[in-house]
C-alpha cells in the first residue's frame, strides 16, 4: 500500500493547491507519504503531522526530525483556530472514529478559506488497491467484512462527510495511482505483514486458508509483471 | 556524547508553541519539560521520546486532581 499512497500524495497536495509559503498539516500522517511531499513542497518547518499510532509518529519523526509531529486524533487536534492553511488527511477518514468531527476539527485548525482535502480508496468500487485481495477473500468466505462499509469508501460519500462538516464550496474528484508489480510475490507480499484491515486478516487466517486465498488472487490477477491502477475518492471544501 | 547523563530534550521553540493547544479546549499549553499542559484545564500532555502525545486518554488530570474520565 505504500508504494500506492506514495503515489497518491502529490495528487492530493495539488487538488489541495498546496504552494509554497504555505503552513500545512498532515492528519493520520502514518509513515509519512503525505509528510513527503509537503517537506517537498513548503519545508520542515511549515510542516506539521499528527497520527495516534505511536509507531508511525516515531517513523516520521525518524525521516523528518524538523518537521512537527505529535500523536494525536483527528477528533480532537491539538492546535488553535485557523492555524494552517490546508490541512489533509489521506487515507484516514474511513479510520476516523467520527468522520464528520475529524473533517469538522480540521476545518476548525484551518483559517477561513484555507483548504481540508482528503482521499479515502474506493474500497466499494472495483478499482480499489485491495479489490482482488477482497475478491478472493470473499470467494472463499462468504462471511468476510472487507472495507466497502467504512466512511467515505463509496462513491459520493466522502464529499457528503465533507458537507456535513460544515465545509463550503465542496468539489469531488477521483485520483488514481498506478503502480507495477514485477512479480505476484511484489504484490502479495505486504499482505503479509499484518498492517491494515486487510493484512490483519491475512495473518489471522490459518496458514492452510492463507495459501488458499493466496493462489486465488494469483489466479486473478494478470500475469506478472503486471500494473494496476487504484482509484481514491477525493474531495476538498473550504473552512 | 557525556556518559550516564540523559541528553535533555530539546526546548520547543516558542514559535512552535504558539501554535501548541489543549485538544480539548483549545487553551493555550505550557511547556514544562515532561509534559505540555494546558493553561486552561490544567491536564498534562506526556512528552515521550520528544514526541508529544496529545490524546486525550493517555493525558494527565491536573495535579492534585483525580483522573478525568
Amino acid at each position: 500500500m505504500g508504494r500506492y499512497s506514495a503515489r497518491l500524495a502529490p495528487q492530493l497536495a495539488d487538488f489541495a493547491g498546496v504552494r509554497s509559503g504555505q503552513r500545512v498539516i498532515d492528519i493520520g500522517c502514518g509513515p509519512g507519504a503525505v509528510t513527503s511531499e509537503l517537506v517537498d513542497r513548503l519545508g520542515p518547518t511549515n510542516v506539521f503531522a499528527v497520527d495516534p499510532s505511536e509507531p508511525f509518529v516515531a517513523v516520521v519523526r525518524e525521516r523528518f526530525p524538523a518537521v512537527d509531529v505529535r500523536r494525536a486524533a483527528a477528533e480532537q487536534l491539538p492546535f488553535p483556530d485557523n492555524a494552517f492553511d490546508a490541512a489533509l488527511a489521506q487515507l484516514v477518514v474511513h479510520f476516523m472514529s467520527d468522520p464528520v468531527a475529524g473533517l469538522s476539527e480540521m476545518g476548525r485548525v484551518v483559517r477561513n478559506d484555507g483548504v481540508v482535502a482528503a482521499c479515502v480508496w474506493d474500497h466499494a468500487g472495483e478499482q480499489g488497491p485491495l479489490s482482488v485481495f477482497w475478491q478472493a477473500a470473499g470467494e472463499l468466505d462468504p462471511d468476510v467484512k472487507d472495507e466497502s462499509h467504512l466512511a467515505g469508501a463509496r462513491a459520493g460519500h466522502l464529499a457528503e462527510l465533507f458537507v456535513n462538516a460544515g465545509l463550503r464550496g465542496v468539489e469531488a474528484t477521483a485520483l488514481v495511482a498506478t503502480v507495477v508489480h514485477a512479480s505476484f510475490e511484489d504484490w502479495w507480499g505486504p499482505f503479509t505483514l499484518g498492517v491494515g484491515p486487510a493484512g490483519a486478516y491475512a495473518v489471522g487466517l490459518e496458514a492452510d486458508r492463507r495459501a488458499e486465498l493466496r493462489e486465488r488472487c494469483r489466479e486473478l490477477l494478470p500475469t506478472a509483471p503486471f500494473e494496476l491502477a487504484a482509484r481514491a475518492w477525493t474531495a476538498r471544501g473550504l473552512a | 556524547m557525556a556518559e550516564n547523563v540523559t541528553v535533555p530534550r530539546m526546548p520547543i521553540a516558542p514559535e512552535l508553541l504558539e501554535i501548541l493547544a489543549c485538544p480539548v479546549d483549545h487553551a493555550a499549553v505550557t511547556d514544562e519539560t515532561t509534559h505540555l499542559v494546558c493553561s486552561s484545564c490544567g491536564r498534562r500532555y506526556p512528552i515521550r521520546d520528544g514526541i508529544p502525545v496529545m490524546l486525550v486518554d493517555d493525558a494527565e488530570p491536573p495535579a492534585g486532581e483525580r483522573p478525568i474520565s
